[in-house]
């Protein structure tokens, strides 16, 4: 994982409780590190690592930790550091979506040593849509059912998540139907 | 192949294209790029859009033509920032040019500025990539900056920790977990002397320790670091050079986070100067300590809660019990010694008070020892307040003051007998300062003004004195009370019932060290005393006047029966110069005796008067002793024989022995003595002696003795013989006559002479009279006297002239035929003022003067004829003629001028004796003195 996502563990832990239990958290999960670097590849155990210590540090569900997570990487993260090229990338929740396989795409061109997730778009209707995730990682479906609440957030579009296949049920790969 | 596109194909792959003729009009133009820019069809391209690079020089189809195979940047004239960017693709067919561009952006940003997003560029548009490169660029270039941020911000942690430790004043050591030194800093190389180099992986123990270092602390040391544990110690350590230093070491081992240690880290503070200054305190402390536990007084110092802090060895004897106390309350003492609980109640409050009040407290307390000795004790507390103005400590102490109290009791009893001396003396005492201000009156003194004590207190003594005595005030007893320090005199002081009361004062300034001076005055009321003098005085004075009186009585007596006696003596002794028969002879003779006698009671009289008022005088002239002895008695001789009585003169002097006293007064008292004897004798004999009773070289003490067989005196009546109006009997005075004066004359001319007298007496057998005078020895000239009538030169008054002033007629009558008998010639002047007269027109030799006479007696008249111009008349003999024998007038007489005195009645002889010697120039001259 870039080092951006630690950052943004990070600034939520932060921003929601201080640097005190950000330096609890770091070290509960005996992660040693002053700074995570936006463009270098970490070791995905270190984020699943801090997710765990926020976890418990917070006496919450991983499962809650991640989906809090995904809602601030697109509410905060994304805006901050993606905003316009994330406007750019739709002017709507739907025209966004429709863009997430490509825009997944082109994040493998500019950061060759990570391996993104890569999603794919079915069932488009009006008001709903068939989202595919796919990755090699486990575990952080969660994190993208954050990520897709935090879109409906961000373009003022109360979403409905339904996880119709999960990789924990055998499936190949997730797919959610975001309805809105 | 050819390949063949459609206009949508070819617009989906360019969607920014433009299309222009040969004339440079646009034909045709993509989708996008219609979002951006307004491209009418037909219009001259070059009218909306111009070449950045390359730039050409005629706007011309030909000149663009020739940009084929370059990069071309175009921007729209109304957006000159906008740039795209492509190549020109001429189409022969059509002879256009087909202008394959796309927008230049340099960030995502500008997109949203030109309302374009992503899907209006073809997705083989690698423009949008860049764009995703260029958000991470700037991410990345974040990062860097927060980086550069943090890393400083730690940098900056990093460097004040190290400057902290670095720069710290006290020595930093850090060990590994060895306990060898890794680190120092340099306060840890000034303080110590070693450099880290040299300090390193040496342990500090063996580096710093040495022989003063506390073994006990050294081993505590040890102890915390081997079991991991923080320490902290004060230690002697040694430099480099092994000076001795004080430190206070503190450190703790730093550990992993699997808590292992891996290092300490010790700080080492410099604290021998606080050591020093504590030693000194220590020994300050000890000081004070001593002090305050040898001084004669218990001493007691107790925190704001009256826990004790400090006792001395006064207040508690045994040292144990005194170190128990500290810290402790009166409470715990009282429980501990079992002590009455109302001490500590009454100590309590006490204490309470003093917290309240902030203030001293003292009290005297009086303790009685099981011998009923009494002891006192001042006991002092008193808060010692902070800078808050709370009480932070109290000192105790309390003082023996038995001494003190003792004397103060005595001084209060000295005092109080100062004050009833003051009270219940009868002395008029005040003080007063020096003008005069009265400070004090004691009652008696109260009492004697009639004044009450605050009438008098700050008046001034002014204003009791009576007015006419005020101006005098200051000179007379302010001034001298203060420069003489004493006065003493009489105040006449006004009462205040108005009378004048005279207070008799000594008074003395005084000053107290310190105090200004005062006057304290003593006086007693002397006003009796003044009036009992002033009544005596008085009294003096009427007595002196009725002396005087007397005495002018006395002497005009004496000159009243002098003067017809002088006639009757006189005239008898005519009398008896004419021829008479027997029997008239015989009354002659009694006449005379008679008036002799009488003569001789005046004398007495007169006598005893001059005694009695002191004015006896006595004369000092050489004389014969035996010459005198021998015609006194013989004056004696012819009476003895009428009475058949032997009278004898034995003496063992002969007539070479002169003396020097009276011997008109010898001769009167050996007269009385032997006309006494001669009085009660009637038969036998009267022996009159002298002989020598002591002498030396310049005086001699003759002793007189008179010794009759006569009647005797009574034993009883000897011891008063000698008083006046005395005699042995009463029937005496009957018998023979006297006044009774005689003895007593001669007792008082004995003694006034220094001699004494005295007698023995048997009755019937006789009586002897004993005397004795000093005299001192004389010169040998021969006194002249009556006696000397033979060797009288009658030739001197042969045709000698006599002038004689007298105013009675019998006594003219009698001069003159006494003086014309003697063959002189006489002039009779009845008064000074006819004298005078007679003198200046006759020649005269000599003059007898009386003194009483009318018109101007005899002194005045003598004193005028000193004073005349014809030197030979006024240096005429003048011989005084007087009734008047009291003594005293004879000087008077001299003083005058007169050469000569004769006193009435005197005889023939007398007078022609006196004559002889003033009409003789020899004997005049010779003998001037002795008259």
């Amino acid at each position: 994982m870039y080092g951006i996502v630690n950052k943004a563990i990070e600034s939520l832990v932060i921003e929601n409780f201080g640097v005190d239990k950000w330096n609890a958290v770091k070290k509960s999960s005996g992660i040693d590190v002053d700074f995570f670097i936006s463009n270098e590849p970490y070791d995905d155990d270190i984020t699943y690592a801090l997710a765990s210590a926020v976890s418990k540090e917070m006496n919450i569900s991983i499962a809650d930790v991640l989906v809090t997570f995904g809602e601030y990487w697109v509410l905060k993260t994304g805006k901050e550091k993606y905003g316009s090229l994330m406007e750019a990338g739709g002017s709507n929740l739907k025209a966004f979506l429709k863009n997430l396989p490509s825009f997944h795409n082109r994040i493998m061109l500019m950061y060759p040593k990570l391996t993104p997730p890569e999603f794919k778009i079915s069932h488009e209707e009006d008001n709903s849509i068939y989202i595919h995730y796919f990755s090699k990682r486990v575990g952080l479906k969660e994190f993208v059912r954050g990520l897709l609440q935090g879109l409906g957030k961000l373009y003022d579009t109360p979403v409905v998540l339904e996880l119709l296949n999960d990789r924990d049920n055998g499936d190949d790969h997730e797919i959610f139907k975001v309805s809105w | 192949m050819d390949i063949k596109l459609s206009s949508k194909h070819f617009n989906k792959l360019f969607p920014f294209h433009i299309l222009v003729d040969n004339e440079l009009k646009i034909k045709g133009v993509g989708n996008s790029i219609g979002k951006i820019c307004t491209l009418p069809i037909d219009k001259l391209f070059l009218s909306y859009f111009k070449f950045n690079r390359p730039q050409i020089l005629d706007e011309t189809f030909d000149e663009i033509l020739l940009l084929q195979d370059q990069l071309i940047i175009v921007s729209p004239k109304d957006k000159p920032e906008l740039m795209f960017r492509g190549q020109i693709e001429y189409l022969e067919e059509t002879n256009s040019l087909l202008f394959i561009i796309s927008p230049w952006f340099s960030s995502v940003e500008k997109l949203k500025q030109y309302n374009i997003g992503l899907n209006d560029f073809a997705i083989h548009d690698s423009l949008i990539d860049l764009l995703h490169v260029f958000s991470v660029q700037e991410l990345s270039n974040s990062d860097t900056k927060e980086l550069l941020e943090k890393v400083q911000s730690q940098k900056d942690d990093l460097k004040r920790v190290s400057l902290l430790i670095e720069e710290n004043v006290n020595g930093v050591v850090i060990t590994n977990d060895k306990g060898k030194i890794q680190w120092v800093n340099k306060a840890f190389e000034e303080l110590t002397g070693y450099t880290l180099n040299e300090a390193k992986d040496k342990s500090p123990g063996s580096l710093l320790q040495g022989a003063a270092s506390d073994p006990v602390t050294i081993a505590y040391l040890n102890k915390q670091i081997y079991s991991g544990q923080p320490f902290e110690c004060e230690i002697i350590n040694y430099t480099k050079h092994g000076k001795e230093y004080w430190i206070r070491l503190s450190g703790q081992p730093v550990f992993d986070e699997k808590g292992k240690v891996v290092q300490y880290f010790a700080f080492e503070e410099n604290i021998t100067d606080r050591k020093l200054a504590e030693q000194k305190l220590e020994e300050q402390r000890h000081f004070y300590e001593d002090v305050l536990n040898n001084i004669p007084t218990d001493i007691a110092v107790f925190d704001n809660e009256h826990r004790y802090l400090f006792l001395n060895p006064i207040a508690i004897r045994n040292p144990e019990i005194r170190e128990w106390m500290i810290g402790k309350k009166d409470e715990d003492y009282c429980k501990f010694r079992n002590r009455d609980w109302n001490v500590y109640k009454e100590r309590r409050s006490l204490f309470n008070r003093i917290l309240d009040t902030k203030k001293l407290y003292t009290k005297e307390e009086e303790l009685i020892d099981p011998n009923g000795k009494k002891e006192y004790f001042l006991r002092n507390m008193y808060p010692v307040l902070d800078e808050e103005g709370d009480v932070r400590l109290v000192i105790g102490y309390g003082l023996n003051i038995t001494e003190r109290k003792l004397i103060e009791q005595q001084l209060e009893i000295k005092e109080k007998r100062y004050r009833d001396l003051f009270n219940y003396s009868q002395a008029l005492i005040c003080t007063h300062d020096l003008s005069g201000k009265i400070l004090s009156v004691n009652p008696a003194l109260c009492t004697s003004l009639g004044y009450l004590e605050e009438e008098c207190v700050g008046k001034s003594l002014m204003d009791f004195i009576p007015e006419k005595d005020r101006t005098k005030f200051h000179s007379l007893y302010l001034d001298k009370i203060i420069y003489d320090e004493k006065a003493s005199d009489v105040f006449r002081v006004v009462h205040k019932k108005g009378n004048v009361i005279y207070l008799l004062y000594q008074n003395y300034r005084v000053q107290e060290e310190g105090e200004a001076p005062y006057v304290i005055g003593f006086s007693q009321d002397i006003t009796d005393r003044i009036k009992a003098e002033q009544e005596l005085l008085l009294a003096k004075q009427m007595t002196e006047d009725s002396a005087r009186a007397k005495e002018v009585f006395l002497a005009n007596m004496s000159h009243e029966i002098r003067t017809p006696m002088h006639g009757i003596l006189g005239i008898a002794g005519l009398l008896a110069k004419t021829e008479l028969d027997e029997q008239q002879i015989k009354y002659v003779k009694l006449i005379t005796e008679s008036a002799n006698n009488l003569v001789v009671i005046i004398n007495d009289i007169l006598d005893i008067e001059k005694i009695g008022s002191g004015k006896i005088e006595f004369e000092s002239l050489d004389f014969n002793l035996f010459d005198k002895l021998n015609t006194t008695l013989q004056s004696f001789q012819y009476k003895a024989e009428e009475k058949g009585i032997q009278l004898v003169l034995n003496t063992s002097f002969n007539d070479s022995l002169f003396v020097k006293g009276d011997p008109y007064r010898l001769s009167q008292i050996l007269n009385n003595l032997v006309s006494n004897a001669l009085k009660f004798t009637a038969q036998g004999k009267i022996t009159a002696s002298c002989t020598l009773e002591e002498k030396d070289n310049e005086n001699i003490v003759l002793h007189f003795k008179v010794a009759d067989t006569g009647i005797g005196i009574n034993s009883d009546k000897l011891s008063v013989i000698f008083d006046p109006f005395v005699q042995a009997s009463s029937d005496t005075t009957r018998k023979y006559g006297g006044t009774g004066l005689g003895l007593s004359i001669c007792k008082n001319l004995v003694e006034l002479q220094k001699g004494n007298i005295s007698v023995k007496s048997k009755i019937g057998k006789g009586t002897t009279f004993s005397f004795s005078i000093p005299f001192k020895y004389g010169k040998g000239t021969q006194l002249d006297d009556e006696n000397h009538t033979l060797q009288l030169n009658m030739n001197v008054f042969s045709y000698k002239r006599i002038l004689m002033a007298e105013d009675v007629v019998v006594n003219q009558f009698l001069a003159k035929v006494i003086i014309e008998a003697a063959g002189l010639s006489i002039d009779i002047a009845n008064n000074g003022l006819e004298a005078i007269e007679l003198l200046k027109v006759n020649k005269y030799d000599l003059i007898l003067m009386d003194i009483q006479m009318p018109e101007m007696d005899g002194i005045s008249a003598t004193k005028a004829i000193r004073l005349l111009e014809d030197v030979e008349k006024a240096s005429i003999p003048i011989v005084a003629l007087t009734a008047n024998a009291l003594v005293g007038n004879e000087h008077e007489y001299y003083e005058a001028g007169m050469n000569a005195c004769l006193t009435k009645p005197f005889t023939e002889n007398k007078l022609f004796v006196v004559m002889n010697k003033l009409l003789n120039p020899a004997l005049f001259l010779l003998s001037k003195k002795s008259l």
